[in-house]
């Protein structure tokens, strides 16, 4: 019958598409013979029998009722046999269709950056410790196996786990780290001794995309596991699984014998397909027909699939244990999730652990109940070295072993939400929502753990500092953060929100808010990029303006402080954030160039050219600042911020790169220009608090924010290294009673003290030279004037004039040619 | 100049591939800047010293590896690799030059001049690289206006 059943199911499937490959391939003819044949046999004359019981009972007055049950029972038989088969191909349709999906339904893995070492690599011991910590290396006296560390003195010993990426698939070493104060002084191999150039240890897994049903799991090929793990299921739990065809009946009896002696279920009798079968319609439910429909589609899985490939799918689906939602399925992921090992790294102990666990995971979970786990682990020793599997040495030194499971689980919840969203916004433009959650993709993202963790600490702990800082609840002071990577504008940490495990409201992206003064250096620019009107020597008038708007009303911004500053440079209108000389410029530059320039650098979304936008009247979100504040780190050049370096599948094959794309947003000659100003605001200017916040020698570059009713507190800048953009403000829009240097400022400085390495370095581009400038009248100084500047210059834009007090020093301290210069001007 | 771009672009790629494997072999540090420095602003050291300081080892491993990778053809294994290079060493103009000849071998001319351009901006010092990033921008020029 289920042969029958099992070649129509089939045809069924064939053309359903569902069947495994090379089960299609039969011819039609062979598939329609018994077709035939049983239409010949079955039906037909089944329909003639049913109509003569029919006419007869009708007819003959004196037909006993024997007579007629007897007429009547192929009719009762063959409806049986069709309610049969249809339950049969019912649950052939159901137990392919769980193999042939099932089996692929992988949760997609999202990393961090993999940490990159080497001589000379601004890292401190603590650092690397922090990122094994992250990898959940465990320290120990002697560095044996990977995942493994020791510090001693300044020098890290440990053993990386291997790069198992596309591009680089290199194997574990053994890894001897030595530093000099916040540098790697040398790095080598221990073993050898060699000198290691770079290394690039592991990436941190962030966050795992899991299956609607919750189900977790990481695959192993049947080929890949230990050859124990294999030899140990068979020796417990299905011995003569090589020879049965889905269910040993000399097993039942067994069982049924041993259950009756004891008077309860001591022993099973369910074969590793039925046990497959079992776990693949998870319910608590025993009946006797749930056992007959799990025995019948054995049956049929195993006339589809050889035993490799049920064994392979075990080895894999077998549930092992729970974390929250999130269910722990498959030998390889339980490897991890309770002794933080790969399974092929398992001790014997840890193998005969989880072979034990097969029978009941949470009754014999090893954490809540060790004693239960050991007692069981040990009798699964016993029958191993009883099977001849491990030899008795080996069997008494695995008895004596303690169980080696970790303390606490591995979570599978993410600890960076917010970081997540943003790789699943980018990911959802190339991949359908399925693709995450099945596909079982690795995602290598631009995260550094790191940087973010040590953001995070440093908003909460500055935020804390601040007024108004320490309330909850729905009004209280948010916060957001984005840090990127100049150069590569990578998005290295994201902050959402004052508590960044919370995964709600992400203002890092959503937040669009008014930048306030954070727009200045875009006015700005677009002065400078027109060296032949404007340098950063141009006097401005600080004087009180009246704009005509388009609507007939007038626009008459006026100063933070409320007065007016008279004749001031246009560094020095920048540097301390005057608004009515900016105002000023930015329309004679008009409102239109300094839109056009947010667009070159960046800004997608459509920016109204109203005469406020030169004082910050757009909303932005915190990482659309940090987009055009990059474009100034990188000196023009601006790059898409990114949070994604590559998608592979779950072969390890690259499906996607998202390489790095440059475009010239800005000359670097007037950046350069912005750039210094910016660094002033940190020195002189609005944030010069900074001077004693930010440790000596960490220059940066940077402007504060502020809005109206201080309901926006900004401040965007840059070192050497990272782009970081603050704001703190509050969800309903109340005032904070904060500037941006008396709020966001703190946070920035706090986060750029402990993630920077390296100083912002104003190192001239071609083309630019520095000249000292009297800033009283914006033209060249001398030794004798006081309070003279240092300011760039685009070649053949400085002053053509010498400032009056440097005519007092002798005509030799000149250069003859500037000194004729000036005459002829 | 006025050649077609068809005939100089193997002649390049030929060169391209002889520079990447001989800035691997040959350390190429930038020549001493004849540039005077910027006055009483080295809070910090400048880019310049800052690379003359850089251990050139993982710089220079990455650019052996990017460079067995574009002589095998895999020029988006090359492209990854000095993009690492990049993020090690961001202002390194040697390796904006070289992801500029990767993407000018891969006709993303637009690419390679920006690279090129970025990787001049940082090698005020150095002209022999000034020089090899003006050719990429005139060979990438040349071939996107003829259309190719």
């Amino acid at each position: 019958l289920s042969r029958v059943g099992r070649r129509v199911g089939q045809r069924i499937l064939c053309r359903a598409g569902f069947a495994a490959r090379g089960q299609c391939a039969i011819p039609n003819s062979s598939h329609r013979m018994p077709k035939k044949k049983q239409s010949s046999r079955g039906s037909r004359p089944a329909r003639r029998s049913a109509g003569a019981v029919r006419r007869r009972t009708t007819k003959g007055k004196t037909g006993s009722w024997q007579r007629g049950l007897r007429r009547a029972l192929p009719a009762v038989i063959l409806t049986s046999l069709v309610l049969v088969l249809a339950w049969v191909l019912w649950l052939d349709y159901r137990i392919v269709d769980q193999f042939e999906g099932r089996r692929w339904a992988l949760p997609a893995r999202v990393f961090a950056r993999p940490l990159e070492l080497h001589a000379g690599k601004g890292i401190a011991a603590d650092d690397l410790v922090a990122e094994l910590g992250l990898l959940r290396y465990r320290e120990v006296s002697r560095v044996r196996a990977p995942g493994e560390y020791r510090v001693s003195g300044d020098t890290v010993y440990f053993h990386s786990r291997g790069f198992p990426f596309p591009g680089e698939n290199t194997p574990g070493r053994l890894v001897r780290a030595d530093f000099a104060g916040h540098e790697i002084h040398r790095l080598g191999d221990a073993s050898t001794g060699a000198e290691i150039d770079l290394l690039r240890v592991e990436p941190v897994p962030i966050a795992s995309i899991y299956p609607g049903h919750g189900e977790d799991r990481m695959l192993v090929r049947l080929e890949d596991a230990p050859p124990l793990l294999l030899d140990a299921l068979l020796v417990v739990e299905d011995r003569r699984f090589r020879d049965h065809h889905g269910v040993d009946p000399a097993a039942i009896a067994r069982a049924m014998v041993a259950n009756l002696r004891a008077g309860r279920a001591v022993q099973g009798g369910s074969t590793l397909t039925q046990q497959l079968v079992k776990n693949y319609f998870l319910t608590n439910e025993r009946t006797l027909s749930r056992k007959l429909n799990e025995a019948v589609m054995s049956l049929l899985l195993e006339a589809h699939y050889d035993k490799d490939e049920i064994l392979g799918a075990y080895l894999n689906e077998v549930y092992l244990g729970q974390d929250g939602e999130r269910a722990i399925h498959g030998f390889a992921l339980a490897a991890q999730f309770y002794f933080e090992r790969r399974l092929g790294n398992l001790e014997p102990e840890q193998i005969a652990l989880l072979v034990a666990m097969v029978k009941g995971p949470s009754w014999y979970d090893p954490r809540r109940h060790p004693d239960r786990a050991i007692e069981r682990r040990n009798l699964v020793i016993d029958l191993l070295e009883e099977a001849g599997t491990l030899d008795p040495e080996a069997a008494a030194l695995a008895r004596k072993r303690p169980l080696g499971v970790t303390d606490a689980a591995p979570t599978g919840r993410t600890p960076f939400p917010v970081f997540l969203q943003l790789v699943r916004n980018q990911l959802l433009r190339d991949y359908r929502e399925a693709d995450l959650r099945e596909e079982g993709m690795k995602i290598l993202t631009t995260m550094d753990p790191l940087v973010q963790i040590r953001a995070e600490k440093a908003m909460q702990a500055s935020l804390l500092r601040l007024p108004g800082g320490k309330e909850d609840g729905e009004a209280a002071l948010q916060a957001a953060v984005v840090v990127t990577a100049t150069g590569t504008g990578e998005v290295a940490a994201l902050i959402g929100g004052r508590d960044p495990r919370f995964p709600g409201y992400n203002r890092a992206i959503d937040a669009a808010r008014p930048v306030g003064s954070l727009i200045k250096p875009v006015v700005y620019l677009a002065a400078l990029e027109r060296p032949g009107s404007y340098t950063l020597a141009t006097m401005l008038d600080d004087g009180p303006l009246n704009v005509k708007l388009a609507n007939g009303k007038s626009w008459s911004p006026q100063n933070y402080d409320r007065q007016s500053h008279g004749r001031v440079s246009l560094h020095d209108a920048l540097v301390h954030s005057y608004n009515q000389s900016t105002a000023r410029l930015g329309m004679e530059v008009g409102v239109e160039s300094v839109a056009r320039l947010l667009a070159r650098l960046g800004i997608e979304r459509p920016v109204p050219a109203y005469p406020s936008l030169l004082l910050g009247a757009v909303e932005l979100s915190p990482i659309e600042v940090a987009q055009v504040y990059q474009g100034f780190a990188d000196g023009g050049y601006s790059v898409p911020l990114n949070a994604i370096r590559s998608v592979a599948n779950r072969d390890g094959q690259t499906l996607n790169r998202y390489p790095l794309r440059i475009s010239q947003a800005a000359d670097a000659q007037s950046v350069f220009l912005v750039t210094s100003a910016l660094r002033d605001v940190t020195l002189q200017g609005t944030g010069k608090s900074l001077r004693k916040r930010l440790p000596p020698g960490l220059s940066v570059a940077g402007k504060t924010g502020t809005t109206n009713g201080y309901r926006d507190s900004w401040f965007a800048g840059y070192a050497g290294d990272f782009v970081t953009v603050v704001w703190l403000g509050r969800d309903d829009n109340r005032p904070t009673g904060l500037t941006g240097s008396s709020g966001a400022l703190v946070v920035w400085a706090d986060i750029m003290r402990r993630i920077s390495t390296r100083p912002l370095v104003l190192d001239a581009p071609q083309g630019v030279e520095w000249l000292r400038i009297d800033p009283a009248t914006g033209l060249l100084a001398d030794t004798g004037c006081d309070g003279a500047l240092e300011l760039p210059f685009i070649q053949s834009s400085q002053p053509a004039g010498v400032a009056p007090c440097a005519r007092r020093v002798s005509e030799k301290a000149r250069s003859p040619l500037k000194w004729l210069k000036g005459l002829l001007n | 100049l006025n050649r077609p771009a068809r005939i100089r672009l193997p002649v390049l790629t030929g060169l391209l591939l002889a520079i990447l494997n001989s800035a691997c072999s040959v350390p190429q540090k930038p020549s001493p800047a004849p540039a005077p420095p910027p006055p009483d602003v080295t809070i910090v050291p400048s880019s310049r010293e800052l690379a003359a300081e850089t251990p050139s080892g993982p710089v220079r491993e990455l650019l052996h590896k990017a460079a067995d990778q574009y002589a095998s053809g895999d020029l988006d294994g090359a492209a990854a690799t000095l993009e690492r290079a990049i993020r090690i060493a961001p202002s390194e103009p040697l390796v904006w030059q070289r992801l500029a000849l990767v993407r000018l071998d891969q006709g993303d001319w637009e690419q390679a001049e920006t690279l090129a351009l970025r990787s001049s901006g940082l090698a005020s010092g150095n002209a022999g690289l000034r020089k090899v990033n003006q050719d990429i921008i005139a060979e990438a020029r040349d071939a996107a206006a003829g259309g190719r």
